[in-house]
């Protein structure tokens, strides 16, 4: 018994040497983690820039109503003030502030944020405000003038203040003409009409542009506009600003989960009833991504599952079309030299995914200072607990378990399959139903995520094909006594396909035409070989 | 090792048929035939790499061949390597596949390429070597665990004459040392000058079996007359005829009397030349494979 698992063991350990002492297997290990940091530090770059760089688009404002768009642009004014005092005095501050800053920080601690908005918009809102007027003896003076001459820096500091993408132009009375050569010439997104009677109608309200599937400056023009036209109304029904934002409140319920209830000092959880869910916390977006893990580890099962067989498949095909496998059968069984063989690519797999989980973990291993210094999003991410939510002990346990099964189920198919076929292209042909098997549970990934315990997924993980992707993705919600039924019948179901692919493999592997066929994989397994 | 009502079929296709052999230890045994006569089943199934279909096939005693596959050295015909890998370590995996321990294989695969002259190719990759040394280090991975039964399919092709000479002589080496080496080849030469004993295959059957002495003892005797190959008609003792022109050569059953045979061909015909000769293993292959048939136009059945 001994002897037959060193052999084993042989086969295995050279498959895995041969595979791993080429530069190819490195640089394409490497590469897909590579490529992942890549994208991910081109994408901050890339919003970053476009924080800051984005062309800005320009539109125009034709406003035949009673000074509704002179309302409306006082109103973006309003909430770009307010958005830039918000980012400011909850900004830590920085040596390289300039002073205004400073005081704006101070005074948000002291003075209520409504309060400044309203004298700064005093100064500030349109018709054009004049500079040359304001005094510098207020704070509100001084940020005013600051605002008027720093608009690059503002949009840096808070780059969801409105000019950071749009501009209105001011210019006034263009005629119709000249705004239509202007969007032809791709000067302007686009021109507001705004009607007259636009408080209590829309019609003829309309908003011309050139590319009509660009509906964001039309949807972000919209927002002001209603708020405007709500705010009139209100105050035409003499509703003061704050009741009309009560009236205006959206319902809205908290994402959270529950946590283990508080114990008192015998160890006993309360029992009062539940009021306002104190064993409860709120879910943050990297939780929310540690949710969708089981998909992503299924996505890399099955990932790994077909590259895996496919090498598999390649490597017996190659080896039967040049007689080695004549030799190695002269001194193993067929079953040693295919779980051998099994055991080397898994062995390649394991090392792929190893190399993966250190690069991964890098950031971890330098320290997390180190890594935040580069990047904050990682930072924030270490301390979200997703990073305990993706390495759930309960997924990497059964990842590896459905790996062994999914591998070894798909791999002893295709090495079977390999063993009849005299080159590669026919054994790709031969596997295609296989793959085209093996796919259903990838496509079906996001809605298996999506009803975990639902039909379509419990029975799922019952066909032996679907079920290591399957129950990666639901194992979660599986309970322990299906989950023993599905682990024995897999297992079975495995053992089962390694038996058959012995019988085609041994037989197989010395024919020397053309495939076998499915009818001819059949006979091959009955007789002797 | 032994052969009894050895039989494989393939579907419809019966490669072996009821094949009986001894072959005895230490000796060289030669498998002959033409191509798809069942040489190479009757190897694999002699390895274990095959089972037959019916009848058994003993290896030193054991019912069952993997009980001591570790005593057997299998290359197969068409030779292939692992191209990446080193040609020290080729030999060596083989030879701990075989049960030996790493140290033992590298002594003994050492030992080997100096033997076989390819010492300064060790650390080299299989893919750097040309087809005849790709072959010697196949040669090599068969006999690094020093098996005591050798299965050579076609040995010698793709060899130049040096080579061709340094594996005749590891064979010999391993008969003298008590080893057995079954081999096929289609050199005839090769095979009436190396092995002890040959069956020679045909569509699965064993058509001839047993020492080349014996196999060649049939006379062959060679006649140059002036008439036709009809004189030869209804002679008895003759097992077959073929003429070229006036010369004509006669297949002698050898448990027949030659002087009464010679008397008889003499009273039919004015005989020019005689020549009575020992039949070449050659002559014996093309004789009972289908030679005769191919010439059919000048030869006739006695």
């Amino acid at each position: 018994m001994l002897n037959r698992l060193y052999s084993v063991w042989l086969i295995a350990q050279r498959d895995w040497l041969e595979a791993t002492s080429t530069k190819m297997f490195w640089l394409g290990a490497l590469l897909m983690p590579v490529i992942t940091l890549i994208l991910a530090i081109f994408g901050m770059f890339a919003a970053t820039l476009i924080g800051t760089s984005v062309t800005v688009g320009s539109y125009y404002v034709v406003d035949h109503s009673d000074g509704l768009g002179l309302e409306i642009r006082n109103e973006i004014l309003r909430t770009d003030i307010t958005n830039f005092l918000n980012v400011i005095s909850k900004r830590q501050p920085v040596s390289e502030d300039e002073e205004i800053l400073t005081e704006i920080r101070e005074a948000t601690q002291t003075t209520a944020l409504p309060d400044l908005v309203n004298t700064c918009m005093e100064l500030l809102e349109h018709p054009q405000p004049d500079l040359t007027t304001i005094t510098r003896d207020t704070l509100a003076g001084r940020f005013s003038i600051w605002w008027e001459n720093n608009k690059d820096l503002i949009v840096e500091l808070a780059p969801e203040v409105s000019f950071a993408r749009y501009e209105e132009i001011l210019t006034p009375n263009l005629t119709e003409q000249e705004l239509i050569s202007r969007l032809k010439r791709e000067q302007i997104l686009g021109y507001f009409i705004i009607p007259e009677g636009f408080i209590n109608s829309n019609e003829n309200a309309k908003f011309v542009t050139e590319s009509i599937l660009k509906q964001d400056l039309s949807n972000w023009y919209e927002s002001f506009a209603t708020r405007v036209i709500q705010n009139k109304k209100f105050a035409e029904s003499d509703i003061s600003r704050e009741t009309a934002l009560w009236l205006l409140q959206r319902a809205s319920f908290q994402t959270s989960k529950a946590v283990e209830p508080p114990r008192d000092s015998a160890g006993r959880t309360s029992s009062t009833p539940v009021s306002a869910g104190d064993a409860t916390k709120e879910v943050t977006v990297w939780e929310t991504v540690g949710e969708f893990a089981p998909a992503v580890y299924q996505y890399i099962l099955w990932f790994l599952v077909f590259i895996g067989a496919t090498i598999l498949m390649t490597n017996t095909v190659e080896e039967k079309s040049t007689k080695l496998v004549e030799v190695l059968l002269s001194d193993l069984d067929s079953v040693q030299l295919m779980d051998g063989k099994l055991l080397g690519s898994a062995l390649t797999l394991l090392t792929v995914v190893g190399l993966w989980i250190f690069l991964i973990s890098l950031p971890i291993i330098l320290g997390s200072n180190v890594a935040v210094s580069f990047l904050p999003q990682v930072g924030e991410f270490l301390q979200s607990g997703a990073l305990s939510s993706i390495f759930n002990p309960l997924f990497v346990i059964n990842f590896v378990i459905f790996f062994i099964l999914g591998f070894a189920f798909y791999g002893y198919s295709l090495s079977a399959l390999g063993s009849v076929c005299s080159n590669i292209r026919e054994a790709q042909m031969m596997a295609t139903p296989i793959n085209l098997v093996a796919i259903v549970p990838l496509i079906l990934m996001v809605p298996i995520a999506l009803d975990k315990s639902g039909t379509l997924p419990t029975i799922m993980s019952y066909i032996p094909p679907f079920t290591p992707f399957v129950m990666m993705n639901i194992v979660a919600e599986v309970a322990w006594t299906n989950y023993l039924l599905i682990l024995v019948w897999m297992t079975a179901c495995t053992l089962g396909v390694r038996w058959l692919a012995k019988k085609i493999y041994t037989k197989g592997i010395l024919l020397e035409n053309k495939p076998a066929g499915i009818k001819g994989l059949v006979r091959l397994v009955g007789g002797t070989n | 090792m032994t052969f009894e009502e050895t039989r494989k079929k393939f579907g419809t296709l019966v490669a072996l048929d009821r094949l009986s052999l001894q072959i005895p230890r230490g000796s060289v045994y030669g498998f002959i035939g033409p191509n798809g006569a069942g040489k190479t089943t009757a190897m694999r199934i002699l390895v274990g790499i095959s089972k037959p279909t019916s009848g058994t096939i003993k290896v030193f005693d054991a019912d069952d061949v993997k009980d001591v596959r570790h005593l057997i050295g299998y290359l197969p015909e068409e030779k292939g390597l692992y191209k990446r890998m080193r040609v020290i370590d080729y030999i060596v995996y083989f030879g701990r596949l075989n049960g030996m321990r790493k140290k033992d294989a590298i002594t003994k695969a050492k030992a080997l390429l100096s033997e076989f002259q390819l010492l300064e190719w060790e650390k080299e990759k299989c893919q750097a070597l040309s087809k005849g040394m790709g072959q010697k280090v196949q040669l090599m991975a068969t006999l690094v665990h020093d098996p005591i039964l050798m299965v050579l399919d076609e040995p010698f092709s793709g060899l130049d004459p040096v080579n061709v000479e340094v594996v005749r002589s590891i064979i010999l080496n391993k008969v003298k040392e008590n080893s057995t080496v079954i081999l096929s080849t289609h050199i005839m030469e090769q095979a009436e000058s190396l092995c002890d004993a040959v069956v020679l295959i045909n569509k699965g059957k064993a058509v001839l079996e047993g020492p080349i002495d014996e196999i060649r003892k049939g006379d062959v005797v060679s006649v140059d007359h002036d008439g036709d190959v009809s004189v030869f008609d209804g002679l008895q003792g003759i097992v077959s005829v073929k003429q070229i022109g006036r010369a004509a050569t006669l297949q002698v059953d050898p448990e027949f009397d030659l002087q009464t045979l010679l008397k008889t061909i003499f009273e039919r015909t004015k005989v020019t030349q005689f020549n009575a000769n020992s039949a070449s293993l050659h002559e014996i292959f093309i004789r009972e494979v289908g030679g005769s048939k191919a010439s059919s136009e000048t030869t006739a059945d006695a």
